[in-house]
């Protein structure tokens, strides 16, 4: 309910707008923005630089053009000759390179690249400007072109106009400038002899302007534009930062906002729902009451305790599922003192809401009882009506402290949840109230007795039940408009009814006869018993008439009655004296015989204890006699068996033949003192199982070793069906190898070629061995013989094989009476046998 | 030292098992009593000891007590024979300190291997 309206206030994305993320992002493209504008106002920084130092240049490289053509114009120039400039060698062969003035000064005719030369030294000295002409054919040697010059006129050559870099000219950066240098007319007089006509390019006046001042300028400038782009920047930067700042707080704002008119309307709606929860039973509404206090108020835990005023005790009403889950608190369902209870039921005595948000610190704390689950937090509220505490609701363990909001949430629930309950409660009795009432009428209308309303003063009926119009035939209608002298027809003549009612007022009750008149005049017996009543509005009597006309025939009927029955009660003791005298005589002889019964099972005890003790002596009697006997035969077997292993020497076949029928005559005789003494052993119950663990493969194994010289006599084979895995029995070992190897030595005895084959299977906890073998087989009419004492069937190996008839007896008697299992055989006359035993896997003993 | 001492009432029995002690290269001696045989036993020095349990005088459980009770006869291997062969029997005379048991009748192909058997182990 409260899921559906989630969201409706605030649309989902505007809860996710993600504004770290966004801030920064913009911070991103701010630092990004601020880095281009850097890097490209210092591209532009140095561009300017290097223009700036281009143009200064090329200002230097015009001005030595000019002084240059204004010489050339006038053919040189002459200066009076000095140290400093001495006659150019290079113009030797003028023959007016020097002159004297008329005043007797020299002068000398310096040529316009000799002019241009000092020129050029003077401003070097000067600015710090060089200057150079040169060219890749010069006719001065120095003035010969560096490695830049020579690269620049090459490129000249192929049609650069000029060129300008910064180039680094002992160690200090200048900004290198060069044009090319064009011959004109006036330049022939001088280089026309290296072949040069007017058009052709010379060489070129190469300027170098030092970098230093523009350095200068440059760096300042880059201060500048940084510092700037610094402090934009940054600014740019606490903008964004606190603008993003702002919008977060702003979202979380909208955030809160919404989570709490999220709430609100959650406890609105719940609220609601309560109110609605009209025909819930008063648990279903405490339940949901309870669990929406918990999950409002954000609580993991909660409980609804009843308080009595009168008898100051609490009861717990209604804990939530979760803390019955965890609470392992043995009986919780019964009242207890106020004073007994602990911290939390505070909000009862100080009939306020309590709010402990650090629960297990609380000075005044009794301490949780064994097995309650802990307690970090918890508010309770009291649940009044009105004047009165009628209970408490607490909840618990909410991750953040308890506030205000939740007290108020908590108390409004409490507060509806009572009124409800109280409503329900009122509704509930007025219910059973109007359900009783009507239950009541129609015990009335259909009582067999007619009942009325009087009024006191005059008689008149003013209400009945159905039966007092039925019986007299009349309607309601018409029976209301009637008074009890319309319809009661046996009054005295004198009668006055407002004398009446004083005697009736007098004795309140009173029963009495009368006669009613039917609606088609006939007339009716009557009982009536009247009471006098006051209700709310005033005294009135109550009137129950009942038809005695059948009573009035049925106690005649019952006189009659009554004196038979006492004819025949006198009848009936006699009888009963008479029987009762033989009862007593039929136990006398029932005690008698019992007495008999009871000498006779004595005696039985008796004999019981002699047989006992015969079987006893029988036993001893076995016992020693097996040992009486086995001693000669130790002397027999043992005998027989030297000679006949040649121990004592040679004998010949007939003394052999001889001694070999003493040897095993003797052999049988102690396998029937053997199974004799077995057998008179199970029978006396003497022998038990004596349980161990053992591996069955090892088991069959050993059994099958032993059996290994009869196999390979008789040339049979022997085929193992084992189990998968080996099993570890727990069982009599000695007695089930026993009994297997009884089987196997039966199926080598009885089968003169093929294979005998060994079946194991292990099903639930049993285990079930079978031999099989393909022998001379058994009669279906001798199977049930097989398993009996000294029976050896018919057969033409019964003469030649040796056997006792005991074999099988002490095997089934073993297998049944020992290793608590089973025996059976099947055969096939001709084809073979198959003998089977099923035990246990684990004797219990 | 190769000799054995036979304690048996039987002549058979004694007779038999003196044949194949023989046979294997012992000499023997014998006592017909229990009283005898344990004389003879405590006395003399015996590679091991034959002994029949039913005797006439004592019972054989009784003299292989009677023998191990005295210190020169706690080493001695004393090989029990007999023909009771009830559950519990060769449990009772281990318990009494017999060194081994073989059952009459007794197999004279075979006796002289569970003799060796038996000397081994205790050895």
């Amino acid at each position: 309910m409260s899921d559906k309206t989630n969201g409706s206030a605030l649309p989902a994305e505007m809860k996710n707008v993600p504004v770290k993320k966004i801030t920064i992002i913009v911070l991103l493209c701010w630092t990004l923005f601020l880095s281009v504008s850097l890097v490209w106002n210092l591209h532009h920084e140095t561009q300017m630089t290097i223009a700036q130092a281009t143009s200064e240049a090329e200002g230097h490289f015009n001005k030595d053009v000019v002084y240059r053509r204004w010489a050339a114009l006038h053919g040189g120039v002459y200066v009076p000759t000095t140290e400093h400039t001495p006659p150019n060698p290079l113009l030797a062969q003028l023959p007016e390179r020097d002159i004297e003035t008329t005043s007797g000064r020299k002068l000398t005719l310096v040529n316009p690249a000799y002019m241009t030369r000092q020129v050029m030294e003077l401003a070097a000295e000067q600015y710090g400007v060089r200057g150079h002409i040169t060219s890749l054919n010069v006719i001065r040697p120095a003035n010969k072109a560096d490695d830049w010059e020579q690269q620049t006129l090459k490129a000249f050559e192929v049609g650069e106009q000029k060129n300008a870099s910064v180039e680094m000219i002992d160690g200090t950066p200048y900004l290198r400038f060069m044009r090319p240098f064009i011959t004109e007319a006036s330049c022939l007089a001088c280089h026309a002899q290296q072949g040069y006509k007017v058009g052709d390019i010379r060489g070129g006046i190469s300027v170098s302007v030092p970098m230093d001042t523009y350095y200068q300028i440059r760096r300042s400038s880059i201060t500048t534009i940084s510092s700037w782009h610094l402090l934009t920047y940054l600014f740019g930067c606490g903008l964004i930062t606190f603008g993003g700042r702002f919008l977060n707080r702003r979202v979380e704002e909208n955030h809160l906002i919404h989570n709490e008119l999220r709430i609100n309307q959650d406890r609105f709606a719940s609220l609601l729902t309560l109110a609605q929860m009209k025909n819930r039973t008063e648990a279903e509404l405490v339940d949901f009451a309870l669990a929406e206090a918990i999950r409002l108020s954000g609580s993991d835990v909660g409980y609804i305790h009843y308080y009595d005023e009168d008898s100051k005790t609490i009861q717990l009403f209604r804990w939530d599922d979760k803390t019955l889950q965890d609470c392992t608190l043995p009986d919780l369902s019964s009242a207890y003192p106020l004073s007994e209870s602990g911290v939390w039921t505070d909000s009862i005595r100080s009939r306020k809401p309590v709010i402990h948000n650090d629960y297990k610190n609380l000075p005044n704390k009794k301490g949780l009882p064994e097995g309650h689950f802990p307690i970090d937090r918890h508010m309770s509220v009291p649940i009044v009506a009105g004047e009165h505490l009628v209970g408490l609701i607490g909840v618990g363990n909410k991750p953040q402290p308890y506030n205000e909001y939740d007290v108020t949430q908590v108390s409004l629930y409490a507060t509806s949840v009572w009124e409800i309950i109280q409503n329900q409660r009122t509704l509930l009795a007025l219910e059973k109230q109007e359900q009783q009432l009507s239950t009541f009428r129609a015990l009335i209308d259909q009582s067999s007795d007619a009942i009325f309303i009087v009024s006191t003063e005059d008689g008149q009926f003013l209400d009945m039940n159905e039966r007092a119009h039925h019986y007299l035939g009349y309607s309601r209608q018409e029976m209301l408009n009637f008074k009890v002298l319309d319809i009661d027809i046996n009054q005295p003549e004198n009668f006055n009814w407002s004398d009446h009612i004083k005697e009736v007022k007098k004795h309140r009750q009173f029963l009495i006869e009368s006669i009613h008149q039917h609606k088609d005049g006939s007339l009716l017996p009557v009982e009536i018993n009247v009471r006098v009543i006051t209700l709310n509005s005033g005294e009135f009597m109550v009137a129950a008439v009942r038809d005695i006309s059948a009573r009035k025939q049925i106690e005649a009927e019952l006189l009659e009655h009554r004196l038979h029955l006492e004819d025949l009660v006198k009848e009936r003791t006699l009888i009963l004296e008479q029987r009762t005298r033989e009862l007593e005589e039929s136990q006398e002889t029932l005690q008698e015989l019992l007495a008999e019964v009871n000498e006779a099972k004595q005696e039985l005890e008796q004999a019981n204890s002699k047989l006992q003790e015969l079987d006893k002596l029988k036993s001893m009697f076995i016992a020693s006699m097996s040992h009486e006997l086995r001693t000669p035969l130790n002397a027999i077997i043992g005998f027989s068996s030297l000679i006949l292993n040649g121990l004592t020497g040679e004998i010949n076949e007939q003394q052999r033949d001889q001694l070999d029928r003493v040897y095993r005559s003797g052999r049988h005789l102690l396998s029937l003192i053997t199974d004799v003494i077995d057998i008179s052993k199970i029978e006396s119950g003497r022998i038990q199982a004596v349980p161990n663990d053992f591996s069955l493969a090892e088991l069959i194994d050993e059994a099958c070793d032993s059996l290994k010289p009869q196999l390979l006599e008789k040339n049979l084979q022997l085929i193992k069906h084992e189990t998968d895995q080996d099993i570890t029995l727990h069982s009599d070992r000695k007695r089930l190898l026993q009994c297997l190897l009884n089987y196997l030595s039966n199926a080598v005895k009885f089968t003169e070629q093929g294979q005998i084959e060994i079946y194991v299977a292990a099903v639930d906890n049993t285990l079930t061995f079978c031999v099989t073998d393909s022998g001379i087989g058994i009669r279906a009419r001798d199977i049930p013989l097989l398993f009996q004492s000294f029976v050896r069937l018919d057969s033409h190996l019964k003469t030649t094989t040796p056997g006792t008839g005991l074999g099988l007896y002490l095997t089934k008697k073993l297998v049944t009476e020992v290793l608590g299992g089973t025996v059976w055989a099947e055969s096939t006359p001709g084809q073979g046998s198959r003998f089977c035993l099923k035990i246990p896997q684990r004797i219990t003993s | 030292m190769n000799q054995v001492l036979i304690i048996e009432d039987n002549p058979d029995n004694l007779v038999l098992i003196d044949f194949i002690l023989k046979k294997s290269g012992y000499s023997t001696l014998h006592a017909e009593t229990g009283y005898k045989g344990l004389e003879m036993a405590l006395r003399g020095h015996f590679k091991f000891i034959v002994l029949d349990i039913q005797l006439p005088d004592i019972e054989g459980t009784e003299v292989l007590k009677l023998i191990r009770a005295k210190e020169q006869g706690k080493q001695v291997p004393i090989i029990a024979m007999t023909s009771y062969a009830m559950s519990g029997d060769r449990e009772r005379l281990l318990a009494e300190g017999c060194s081994g048991y073989i059952e009459k009748p007794i197999e004279p192909l075979l006796v002289m291997a569970q003799i060796d058997e038996i000397l081994k182990a205790s050895a």
